[in-house]
């Protein structure tokens, strides 16, 4: 990714130092290569430096798109991202690389999204929230939401010490005031990081309540995804199921998923060491 | 593979409760399952112990192996931060099989008319 950029910008820097009056017709310098990347390195290995981890590919350092440096604050998450980079076969498949592509987000904000902007962004699936919206018919269906999603709910209002309602009409929800603030008083707690990756998450799922589930540990990414997916289950039992559409769909969202839950949980350090009790011949 | 033996054997409980030994086989499950991926996805040249990777799945193992409520963090945790990374490995590999399987190669613009029984017009330079 580096070589074309350089050896371009040496081209012109050669014609610009010749002045001569002919027209030059000066390449435009991509960033990247559209067509398909070749796997350029041998190895993916994580260094150390001044508190935030760096990925080498052989001896290059990682960039961004944009060229910045590529760094992340928390050592498994950079493992994780060298494993990405590894399991590349021939070619650099960029699009099952989201850890990567998570942490190029934050680095590089292609969109210049302030904080406010991406908080704002996910509470605005609160009142659009999947698990909230019932349909009536078939009941069996209806049955089907109330037993998947009841519970879910449940752990929520509990957890959350909110009140929130599932409605079966198509106009959204009353979200009350205090829910909203304990939503955005959670969503805001966490760093610059985790942010990003829970807003991928919820995007993903299109819940914020599914989403909070995971990152509180309460339900697996499979189970998450199977709930958030629940009525495209309900159809796929009875009309058949189709490999390659929701098959794929299933593992693409799974992969994405498990990608935002561990941005979160790594990129979040709230970690504080005081010395458990020990139990010296008990449980 | 001689590492995994090594983990395994540190598996054993000192007591007999049913909940314990349900968490040490899940762990065990966890650990076979995260280790045969990380198999196929990584070098295969390198061998899987000597990976950085490895090591630092293997040392969360072992850090938590009498429990994993050493950090103030919530029961099973670090298990499923395990199973989150498995999940996202598993559902790569999956996706990847499932595109090459029903790969086809886009048909041409004069193929296409022909199944409908079509001819592309001619132009005339």
């Amino acid at each position: 990714m580096a070589a074309p950029m350089n050896t371009c910008k040496h081209l012109i820097r050669t014609l610009t130092r010749i002045r001569k009056p002919k027209p030059i017709n000066v390449c435009f310098i991509r960033k990247y290569k559209t067509g398909e990347l070749k796997k350029f390195y041998k190895n993916a290995s994580i260094v150390q430096n001044q508190g935030w981890f760096e990925v080498n590919l052989d001896q290059r350092k990682l960039r961004t798109p944009t060229g910045n440096l590529f760094q992340v604050p928390s050592e498994p998450l950079a493992l994780a991202i060298a494993t990405e980079w590894n399991s590349q076969k021939e070619t650099i498949k960029r699009q099952a690389m989201h850890l990567t592509t998570l942490s190029n987000t934050v680095l590089d904000n292609p969109m210049q999204r302030s904080r406010g902007d991406i908080v704002r962004g996910v509470l605005h699936f609160l009142e659009t929230d999947t698990i909230l919206y019932r349909s009536t018919e078939p009941q069996e269906f209806l049955e089907l939401q109330k037993q998947e999603w009841d519970p879910v709910l449940k752990w929520f209002r509990s957890s959350y010490q909110v009140e929130l309602d599932s409605t079966t009409s198509l106009m959204p929800p009353e979200i009350p005031e205090n829910t909203e603030e304990v939503i955005t008083r959670k969503v805001n707690s966490l760093n610059d990081w985790a942010l990003v990756g829970f807003q991928y998450g919820v995007e993903n799922l299109k819940s914020i309540i599914l989403m909070l589930a995971i990152t509180d540990k309460r339900l697996t990414v499979e189970k998450a995804v199977q709930l958030a997916r629940l009525e495209t289950l309900y159809q796929t039992k009875i009309w058949g199921n189709v490999q390659w559409h929701h098959d794929v769909d299933i593992y693409q969202l799974q992969s994405r998923v498990a990608a935002a839950a561990l941005f979160v949980h790594w990129c979040s350090n709230d970690m504080a060491t005081t010395h458990k009790t020990t139990y010296s011949n008990q449980t | 593979m001689d590492m995994e033996v090594f983990i395994c054997t540190m598996f054993t409980p000192s007591h007999n409760k049913m909940a314990n030994q349900q968490k040490v086989n899940l762990g065990r499950l966890l650990y076979k399952r995260l280790s045969r991926e990380m198999k196929i996805t990584a070098n295969p040249k390198e061998k899987l112990y000597d990976t950085p990777v490895f090591q630092y799945i293997a040392n969360q193992f072992r850090e938590h192996q009498v429990t994993t409520q050493k950090l103030c963090k919530g029961q099973n945790e670090v298990m499923m931060v395990g199973q989150t990374y498995l999940c996202m490995l598993e559902s790569l590999r999956k996706s990847e099989e499932l595109a090459q399987m029903y790969k086809t190669t886009e048909r041409s613009i004069e193929q296409s008319a022909n199944l409908v029984g079509l001819k592309l017009p001619t132009v005339d330079h």
